[in-house]
């Protein structure tokens, strides 16, 4: 399987559910992107960090 | 300075794990004061695993938006319209949620169609895939997954029954896939599906 890793940086991005969703809460993302626009119907000041369904 | 390099961190811990394709995640709020295309605004751009969490933990749930609002993520490069190059030959597979599902489903199918982009669930069919698209409105919320050539019979059926199985939606419930061009010249939303599984 050619999968991209650290070590295998040409292999094919592909990534299921569960691999994705580990990252959900991980320090890079709960912490805000810089440079969103100013949109206040949508964007966050804190994140979010509850899901519908316990995933 | 010397003492830094001597510290030996695991790739994992500090490369960001990089996705097949870029995408854009746009918000459309309906203001009939303006064009439509001044109601469309792009929100960002990433690439990453990290920085798609990062984003989607910082913008409202689509359950939360007001009615008349969509959320779409899209190939960079590609606008979350009918009319751009990449869609007119194209159309969607259209999920249709009733007034409960805004509370029970609407986040979790959303989500879950965003992983299946970003996460290349399509596979080898990548290039047929353009983006995605969550309407909230009062008369039923609308899911689409937007392909590039509604022609494509084999491929368009093949990610319709994947889209359908990752949304866990029952075997007996059909969904139907609509070309932009049929959609287009229909005055109400009443156009034929091209493919149903």
């Amino acid at each position: 399987e050619d999968q991209w890793s650290p070590l295998n940086p040409e292999g094919k991005k592909h990534y299921d559910r569960e691999f994705l969703l580990q990252f959900q809460f991980d320090s890079a993302a709960i912490t805000k992107p810089a440079g969103l626009p100013d949109l206040p119907d949508v964007i966050l000041d804190k994140p979010i960090v509850s899901t519908g369904r316990p995933y | 300075n010397p003492q830094d390099e001597q510290q030996i961190i695991s790739p994992d811990q500090y490369i960001k794990h990089p996705l097949q394709n870029k995408w854009a995640m746009w918000f459309f709020k309906n203001d009939k004061n303006k064009e439509w295309t001044a109601n469309l605004k792009l929100i960002t751009a990433f690439d990453t695993v990290e920085d798609f969490w990062g984003l989607y933990n910082h913008i409202q749930k689509a359950s939360k938006l007001p009615s008349g609002c969509d959320y779409s993520l899209f190939k960079d490069g590609i606008q979350p319209m009918w009319e751009d190059e990449h869609n007119k030959n194209g159309g969607r597979w259209l999920v249709n949620l009733n007034k409960n599902q805004r509370q029970t489903e609407l986040d979790n199918f959303w989500l879950e169609t965003l992983l299946c982009l970003i996460g290349e669930a399509f596979e080898d069919l990548t290039d047929d895939i353009c983006g995605a698209t969550i309407n909230i409105r009062g008369k039923g919320d609308k899911l689409g997954l937007w392909t590039k050539d509604a022609r494509r019979g084999d491929a368009t059926v093949k990610i319709g029954q994947k889209l359908k199985e990752r949304l866990k939606i029952p075997v007996k419930i059909a969904i139907g896939f609509q070309a932009h061009s049929d959609t287009a010249t229909k005055a109400g939303s009443t156009a034929r599906d091209r493919y149903r599984v």
